[in-house]
């Protein structure tokens, strides 16, 4: 979407102040460990995204962009922490320039200030995966399947798809479970209702022919059909007749027949077994405690996620972006899968025994009323006591932990309860000696009671029909996106695993030409085998090295930026990702990413030099396209290997009479120009297994190559008769000899490490005139045009010039064949 | 080479998912109603939370 221009950071991490000129191309950063690589990737990631993902994540709690990003010396003034990126935006041809400071790190400021500009740049801000460091590859490759769909998932932004799932099942299960209640109150409805109507069964016909009885003795119309608005009691006229009483003798007589029916069903050999059948099944449960752990942090965790509703945890009330806390806290949901499915299974076994404690309750609480109602009221505190205890006991096993509870509501539903049995007949006893109604008021008060539960049950009903559509429209809508999401992610999956495959093989040609992989993506997982050498699939960690595993990290990250980002993958900051990686493969990593990401602007940080030449040689960077960091201090942050620095920081430490700095300035200097002269020139060097090379090994090998080249060049002028250029390179070479000469050569002979090391011993006046010549010498190794280093062409086989990057300083090596 | 094609995507992986969904549910008969309730909430409006989908799978349906 974007390529970086340039980048200037002010008082943030460990820098003070430095500018980098990216010009939109690839760029590697290369020091020692502690230079300030690192700062510069938090400060890309910063001035794009706000975040610095580094200072976040596991173990990281106290640390944050706001107390730590600045440097340590501005932290009480984050407004001087400020990071300036200029961008380039191809899809817009457009440029921008955006900065931000730690004080006000939610709105950067930029320019121009246009719609499309802003738009793109939020786009950028919500891709913080742009960056990725060396200890991002191994979650790639070595992580947990779980934990690898993690991260994938985040990279492929893949949370809004789970979270999208996650509701959808939670809404299914909710649903499913009010269908359950719904229906058992339908039921219960239904139940009354035929308590009522004095029938077996429930059907229009026998619900019209019982009406039709009671009309017909008030002289009614006898109903001939019952829809959802029929009434019973259509045409009774309310207040007529002699119902003094407030209830009718035979609908309390049924409805404490209903509550004996419920009662004695305790009493039955099917209930019992399956009573002792939930208890078989809470008792096994007792002794999981494990299993017993996970269904409760399930339940409490699933009740934690529902209330993320602000930023900040609902348990500790630490701050959090509400977004992260609730994927961490679904994430944990996942884990405890196997426990959310036990706890599903334990509770359809309990299904019939919570119905029936439903009916008990439900019958009980009826019961009750019909005491109230009766004209001597009867009081039925043991009936209200055991309905208590019923709902209790109801609730206990819905509830399902903790288990003692639950065990003890089936004790209280198999157990008989003599006083409540007391209550019960001194009930029935009350109604019996009710005075028995007129056939008419008989007639009338049957109507209306039974007017009253078919409302009742038509409501019920209604509701049920309600939740059973959601339920089932829930449900498939939760098993349509379940079918479809897999099926697009595993699309998706084919294809990164192609390109994955692709990519490693490219980077392993010598000897994983042939290599596979498979990501095996299921419920929450993302399995990732891959080939050992045609012996088969096996995780990464099984066979292969450390530094292939890191190969297949990058690979698999490149893989997936690919995807995510198609044609749109135009910048990445690669932070020291490829270490392991032994030298020959880097080669092939720089290979893969020239070739098959031309368009894409890397930001390479490395600590090994040989990695950073490779880069060029390869051509992922240009030849300029780098710095090298040499130290770095707390008061000024790192220090480049710039000409201008180092001569600028020797006169410095020579005016403080500071002969010792300015001398081992100068040492390491031209120990680390020494040796990029060499390589540039072909120098040869006594060859040194550690590398640990001395400039008294790699100074007078870089000179002694460049007087060859000249004289070859000479030479070479001589045999196509070019005069002129013959003349000129001579002038060259006399120049450079001069500075050599100067530079007091041709002492370096007699002892070459004494010789530099006899700097410190100098005073300031010796010295100065010896940093003065050595910078004169130095100086004609670049060309005083483009300041770029001479170079030998080709890198290997035979040579053929000497150049500059601009060409104003090239020499022809190729002598005319006669 | 890539066996990626070099094509312009999106790099919208979830969009990729909710479009697909829908239309695997308009196809599998979920009520009219309820897809563009759906569509409204994954993709015109985003709020993928739990009260937003269950208002969506709510959605009133004309009952003939």
């Amino acid at each position: 979407v974007i390529v970086v221009k340039k980048i200037a950071i002010k008082e943030f991490r460990g820098i003070r102040e430095l500018t980098l000129d990216l010009s939109g191309k690839s760029f590697a950063i290369c020091g020692p460990n502690g230079t300030g690589k690192s700062g510069v990737v938090d400060a890309i990631e910063f001035v794009l995204t706000g975040n610095i993902s580094r200072l976040g994540g596991e173990g990281r709690g106290d640390l944050s962009v706001v107390k730590h990003a600045p440097h340590v010396d501005s932290r009480d003034n984050p407004e001087r922490a400020q990071v300036t990126a200029e961008l380039f935006i191809p899809s817009l041809g457009k440029t921008a320039t955006v900065t931000r400071t730690v004080k006000q790190s939610s709105t950067p400021s930029i320019q121009p200030t246009d719609a499309e500009v802003i738009s793109v740049l939020r786009q950028v801000g919500e891709h913080p995966e742009f960056v990725l460091s060396r200890r991002e590859l191994i979650k790639y490759v070595l992580a947990t399947p779980g934990k690898r769909a993690e991260e994938v998932s985040a990279l492929l932004h893949l949370d809004r798809v789970g979270d999208v799932r996650q509701a959808l099942q939670k809404i299914s299960n909710a649903a499913t479970k009010s269908e359950k209640v719904a229906s058992l109150n339908s039921a219960e409805a239904k139940a009354k209702l035929v308590a009522a109507l004095g029938t077996d069964t429930l059907s229009i016909d026998t619900t019209l022919t019982a009406a039709n009885t009671r009309r017909v003795a008030l002289g009614l119309t006898p109903l001939t059909e019952l829809t959802e608005s029929t009434s019973l009691k259509d045409g009774v006229q309310s207040g007529v007749g002699a119902t003094a009483q407030r209830i009718s003798k035979a609908q309390a007589q049924a409805d404490t027949k209903h509550l004996r029916d419920v009662l004695d069903k305790f009493s039955t050999k099917a209930l019992l077994e399956t009573i002792a059948s939930a208890r078989a099944v809470l008792q096994k449960l007792q002794r999981e405690p494990l299993v017993v752990d996970g269904v409760q942090r399930e339940k409490f965790i699933n009740a934690g996620l529902a209330l993320i509703t602000k930023d900040e945890c609902p348990f500790c009330e630490k701050p959090w972006n509400p977004d992260d806390l609730r994927r961490q806290v679904a994430q944990k949901v996942v884990a405890l899968e196997a426990a959310a499915k036990k706890k599903g299974e334990v509770e359809r076994q309990l299904e019939p025994v919570v119905a029936v404690a439903n009916q008990l309750e439900n019958a009980l609480h009826v019961a009750s009323g019909v005491g109230e109602r009766l004209p001597k009221t009867v009081v039925v505190k043991a009936i209200d006591a055991y309905r208590a205890r019923a709902a209790e006991a109801k609730a206990a096993l819905e509830e399902l932990l903790p288990i003692a509870p639950a065990l003890a509501a089936l004790d209280l539903l198999e157990a008989r309860h003599g006083a409540m049995e007391e209550d019960l007949a001194a009930l029935e006893t009350a109604i019996v000696a009710l005075p028995d109604p007129s056939s008419a008021d008989a007639a009338r008060d049957w109507l209306t009671v039974a007017q009253d539960r078919l409302e009742n049950y038509r409501d019920h009903k209604r509701s049920e029909h309600s939740a059973k559509t959601l339920a089932d429209t829930s449900k498939r809508a939760f098993d349509i996106y379940t079918t479809t999401a897999d099926g697009v992610l595993g699309s998706i999956y084919t294809e990164v695993q192609k390109d994955f495959a692709t990519l490693y093989a490219a980077i392993n040609p010598d000897d994983e030409s042939q290599f596979q992989a498979k990501l095996l993506p299921s419920a929450s997982k993302l399995g990732f085998d891959v080939d050992f050498y045609g012996k088969g699939l096996f995780p990464p960690g099984a066979y292969h090295s450390e530094g292939h595993q890191d190969g297949m990290g990058l690979c698999l990250y490149l893989a997936l930026m690919r995807h995510l980002q198609g044609a749109n993958f135009l910048f990445a900051v690669l932070d020291d990702v490829v270490m392991s990686v032994d030298v020959g493969h880097r080669r092939e990593v720089c290979r893969v990413l020239k070739e098959q990401f031309p368009n894409t602007q890397f930001i390479l940080t490395t600590h090994d030099r040989i990695w950073m030449r490779h880069m060029k040689t390869e051509g992922v960077i240009g030849n300029r396209a780098g710095v090298f960091f040499r130290s770095w201090d707390v008061d000024h942050g790192p220090a480049q290997w710039e000409d201008k620095d180092v001569w600028g920081e020797i006169d410095e430490f020579l005016k403080q009479d500071n002969v010792h700095a300015a001398a081992g300035t100068l040492r390491k200097y031209l120990e680390f120009t020494a040796g990029e002269l060499c390589h540039a020139l072909r120098a040869q060097v006594e060859y040194r297994g550690d590398a640990q090379y001395q400039l008294g090994e790699l100074l007078p090998s870089a000179v002694g190559r460049m007087k060859e080249l000249l004289r070859l060049a000479k030479a070479v002028a001589h045999s196509w008769k070019q005069d002129a250029e013959y003349a000129r390179i001579g002038e060259r070479e006399h120049r450079f000899n001069g500075a050599f000469n100067a530079a007091e050569g041709d002492r370096w002979q007699v002892n070459a490490a004494i010789h530099f090391n006899a700097w410190d011993n100098l005073g300031r006046q010796d010295f100065a005139p010896v940093a003065k010549a050595m910078r004169n010498l130095v100086a004609q190794f670049f060309c005083e045009k483009c300041q770029g280093v001479f170079r030998v062409v080709p890198e290997r086989e035979d040579i053929e010039a000497l150049r500059c990057d601009c060409g104003h300083g090239q020499l022809n090596l190729v002598k005319k064949t006669t | 080479m890539s066996s990626t094609p070099e094509a312009q995507r999106t790099a919208d992986v979830p969009a990729k998912v909710f479009a697909a969904f829908l239309k695997a549910a308009e196809a599998a008969g979920l009520p009219a109603a309820k897809v563009a309730a759906l569509r409204a909430t994954l993709l015109d409006h985003p709020d993928f939370s739990e009260n937003a989908l269950r208002n969506a799978l709510s959605a009133e349906v004309s009952v003939p």
